[in-house]
């Protein structure tokens, strides 16, 4: 369903927009924290925090100002539908293959309250992650968690976080340029090779740490 | 050849060359309220707060056109919902930014880091982004939106980066030249 539509044009024009204030700031969301901890430099810094604070206002200020159509599921913390607020605690948004197979839970309902998450006996035992000190982490915490972590450590290693690199490969480095071709090399073989590799380290059942 | 001369021929030179210098806090700002409206005036919505990703973008680009283009191809790992669109945002990155750059005379074919290193981290960065569906600005973007993975995830980044940091400092120190 190939439609250039609205979306076409409007994404073509943000990135249009982005790219020509990436190249004349040079930002980089990950050089911010990069220049604080080498030199104590906070340019770059202000525009992280200025980038987070502005779209924590803007969304707020949008969700207040009743412009809700769009924004079907903020606050993401879903404290008025509990039966979904596990699944939220759970579900940190990866990819759309939950580590929790379908067969683990059982939705039930009762009159007054609701649907809630009834578990079998013993079905704690059976969020598969790792157990440290009693507490089980779901393996799509770790992973979620853990690829953050070396998504940052990664995009240091490279000098700048993707928009950085498209910037810098659009202004003439052809180190970033090759980073863009690992990058889209990586769309194309991440479902073959890494989602298979992840998947059969989280089926080791209920690893247990500390 | 005078005083005013030398000033006449630097005005020149500053009229060629396009030097609109733009802050990271602007940038910031200017991004966000962009980002936003993305989602909330036009759409850009299931996946919550979808309006600028590197990571995502280029995989939904890559997803639809290798899609309708050759059958052998099955996308790869999307986002909880599938955003249905043809999105250009990475074309449109790249487009400003060589302008950007040609216009203001900072257009340079170099290498600055080692050609090999960098193809590799640019396939190790795009596994990490695809397995949490984002890059560092969707991060602070679905933070902002208030994900607790999110705001869970920003001091874990922080400590990748910090690690990275350290070991630079410590090989950079390594060298002979002090």
């Amino acid at each position: 369903m190939m439609t250039i539509g609205t979306v076409t044009w409007v994404s073509l024009a943000i990135g249009l927009v982005f790219g020509f204030l990436a190249q004349r700031s040079r930002m980089c969301f990950i050089g911010g924290w990069r220049d604080f901890f080498l030199i104590r430099d906070t340019y770059l810094l202000k525009g992280f925090i200025a980038f987070f604070v502005a779209a924590a206002i803007f969304f707020a200020g949008f969700y207040f100002a009743n412009y809700r159509v769009a924004m079907s599921n903020y606050p993401w913390i879903s404290r008025d539908r509990p039966d979904v607020a596990l699944m939220d605690l759970i579900d940190m948004g990866t990819w759309d293959n939950p580590f929790i197979p379908e067969q683990y839970r059982e939705w039930g309902m009762c009159e007054n309250m609701g649907p809630q998450i009834i578990l079998k006996p013993g079905e704690d035992l059976l969020i598969r992650g790792i157990t440290v000190f009693g507490y089980t982490i779901p393996y799509e915490w770790v992973l979620f968690l853990g690829a953050t972590l070396f998504l940052g450590l990664f995009s240091t290693l490279a000098n700048g976080c993707p928009i950085r690199q498209h910037t810098m490969a659009a202004s003439g480095n052809a180190s970033a340029m090759l980073y863009l071709i690992g990058f889209y090399l990586a769309i194309m073989l991440y479902d073959k090779w890494v989602a298979p590799f992840l998947n059969d380290l989280t089926n080791v059942f209920h690893v247990v740490g500390i | 050849m005078g005083a005013g001369f030398m000033r006449g021929m630097r005005a020149t030179r500053h009229f060629f060359k396009f030097k609109f210098r733009v802050s990271a806090l602007t940038f910031g700002v200017i991004g966000a309220f962009v980002a936003v409206v993305a989602q909330v005036f036009f759409r850009f919505t299931p996946p919550d707060a979808y309006g600028i990703c590197i990571v995502c973008h280029a995989r939904d680009l890559v997803n639809v056109v290798m899609s309708n283009k050759f059958t052998w191809y099955a996308a790869p790992a999307s986002d909880m919902a599938v955003f249905k669109g043809l999105v250009f945002t990475i074309p449109g990155v790249l487009i400003g930014a060589a302008l950007a750059a040609i216009l203001s005379g900072e257009w340079k074919l170099r290498f600055a880091e080692n050609p090999l290193v960098s193809l590799c981290l640019g396939f190790v960065v795009m596994c990490c982004g695809l397995t949490i569906s984002g890059c560092p600005m969707r991060i602070l973007l679905r933070a902002a939106y208030l994900d607790e993975g999110a705001l869970l995830a920003i001091p874990f980044l922080v400590a990748g980066i910090f690690l990275a940091t350290m070991f630079l400092k410590r090989r950079a120190r390594g060298s002979k030249l002090r």
